[in-house]
């Protein structure tokens, strides 16, 4: 489904990526794990179009996306990031946001705004999430950063995207937001087949969701670990792939 | 009482002139959360272009119709230079004002009269006798802040919204967050030449420094307009309508005049803690027109 062939990415006499290459299928529930500074949010740049590479090339599908866009590929990924504040717009309601969302896959019309979505739609989607439907008047800057992260995720799969890109989603939430947006995000990605790939840190979270694990250190995919070594996965088997990432790196 | 009105009549008649300026800072500041420092240039272009075309002979409207695209396109530069060149907002907006004061002092000079040619204000019959320039400035203001806010309803007045707080939500539906930058900007900037443009009409004076501070002056209203309320409206003709009183009142008390600029930065620090004291004893859910 998703190809990247020798992808080299440069910020002055930084190396970041180093002839990175790796495949996603369809289906497929990647999380990459990497210490800070792996490179691992460049890794989503080059794949949403927002940085491009010195050299590489990208395919989706079989087509060469290298050269297209951010705009172009937003068609085909949709990307949520770690701080909440990029994923919604604060100063809307929680409607308003959800209503842009549905504006952005076409299923409504963004007329005027807040009429833009049928209310009960919008009230589904937020039982769907576990929270109450008061909630929908409010603006998203007054709700917890789990809220936040948790509407953002509703607003990234209001459409199945070809391939969704969590970006350390839970990485400023507490523990309990963490596990619970987790929860919904994996229950949800495996019952509609999301192909996605999950940025973290934390090698806890690679264990608990997804069915591959990448480590990401030195710029390269440096480990695969598969759908059938997965579940025989140790902690410190882990733990020690990032040890051994955060050691080469020094 | 009869000395008082003719004073509160040019506090309302400046006020809702600059009003238009106060406009332009919260398209920027507030709606696309860009530091516009272009909108005093824009602000000068304005005006310039109008006295000029006046100079000229042209039509009034046609003059602010002019001056209004001049602006439009002024805001456009900045947002590429900001978009396209990748600078930051604040070195966008004073290069663009830099640049446009060669081009202001190039179309009308230093200083330009265009007294005794047809104004907005001189075109109507005279059955309002003494408040029709009043009167015409309000019905302006009014249609403006109304198209804006029917216009803040659309589906593009509704994205604009969304680009300052998350530009990267406008890329993931599609549309270009770019675009929405510059056509905030252009509706910023068109909303500061409009203001310099009626300025000149208004006064009958073109002056190369009429535009230096206004700025300050845009913004102080607006700052004053946000205690009032955040969202965009007609507080925000209030708040310049005030603005335009405090000024008046250093005049009643004779302060001398060099001492204006100092009185309104301390003005704006003033009304920042005030604005601050408000939100920490009186919070409020901060949302926008629609």
């Amino acid at each position: 489904m998703l190809n990247l062939h020798k992808i080299n990415l440069s910020f002055g006499n930084k190396h970041v990526l180093k002839d990175l290459s790796c495949h996603v299928e369809a289906g497929d529930f990647i999380v990459i794990l990497g210490t800070n500074g792996a490179g691992k949010s460049s890794f989503f740049d080059i794949i949403a179009g927002k940085t491009k590479p010195n050299s590489g090339q990208i395919l989706l599908d079989k087509q060469d996306i290298t050269n297209l866009d951010e705009l172009t590929r937003a068609s085909s990924f949709t990307r949520i990031f770690q701080n909440t504040r990029l994923n919604s717009v604060g100063t809307l309601t929680v409607w308003q946001n959800l209503a842009i969302a549905q504006y952005s896959r076409r299923q409504v019309r963004l007329v005027d705004g807040l009429s833009a979505m049928d209310r009960n739609h919008a009230c589904q989607i937020i039982h769907n999430l576990g929270l109450d439907e008061s909630i929908l008047d409010q603006p998203m800057q007054a709700l917890s950063g789990g809220q936040r992260q948790l509407i953002a995720f509703a607003m990234a799969t209001c459409q199945i995207p070809k391939i969704l890109l969590l970006d350390e989603p839970t990485a400023a939430l507490d523990p309990q937001a963490a596990t619970k947006l987790l929860t919904h995000a994996n229950k949800f990605i495996k019952q509609h087949q999301v192909t996605t790939l999950f940025i973290t840190h934390d090698p806890q979270i690679a264990l608990n969701i997804g069915n591959k694990i990448w480590i990401l250190a030195n710029g390269q995919i440096s480990r695969i670990f598969n759908s059938s070594e997965k579940p025989n996965l140790k902690p410190s088997q882990l733990i020690g792939q990032i040890d051994y990432a955060k050691l080469s790196e020094i | 009482m009869l000395i008082i009105i003719p004073i509160l009549q040019g506090i309302l008649e400046r006020g809702l002139i600059f009003g238009l300026v106060a406009i332009s800072v919260y398209l920027s500041s507030r709606l696309i959360k860009f530091d516009n420092l272009s909108i005093e240039g824009a602000f000068g272009l304005g005006s310039a272009l109008n006295a000029l075309l006046t100079v000229y002979n042209f039509n009034p409207f046609n003059c602010l119709l002019g001056s209004l695209l001049a602006g439009a396109i002024s805001g456009i530069i900045t947002g590429l230079l900001n978009t396209k060149l990748k600078l930051n907002h604040l070195i966008s907006g004073i290069i663009v004002t830099t640049g446009l004061f060669s081009i202001t002092l190039k179309l009308a000079g230093s200083n330009l009269t265009v007294a005794n040619k047809p104004t907005i204000f001189n075109l109507m019959p005279t059955f309002l006798n003494s408040y029709q320039t009043l009167g015409l400035l309000l019905i302006l203001s009014l249609i403006l802040v109304n198209l804006i806010n029917r216009f803040l309803k659309t589906e593009i007045g509704f994205l604009l919204q969304t680009v300052g707080d998350a530009p990267q939500m406008i890329t993931n539906i599609g549309k270009s967050a770019n675009n929405y930058i510059l056509l905030g900007l252009a509706l910023s900037n068109s909303f500061a030449a409009l203001s310099g443009a009626l300025f000149v009409q208004y006064t009958g004076y073109f002056s190369i420094w009429t535009n230096v501070g206004i700025l300050i002056i845009g913004l102080a209203s607006m700052i004053i307009a946000q205690t009032i309320s955040s969202k965009f409206g007609l507080s925000l003709i209030i708040g310049s309508i005030t603005y335009q009183a405090i000024i008046a009142m250093t005049f009643e008390l004779q302060l001398d005049q060099s001492w204006n600029k100092l009185l309104t930065a301390i003005l704006i620090i003033l009304l920042i803690l005030f604005k601050q004291y408000l939100d920490q004893h009186h919070p409020k859910e901060e949302m926008r027109s629609c």
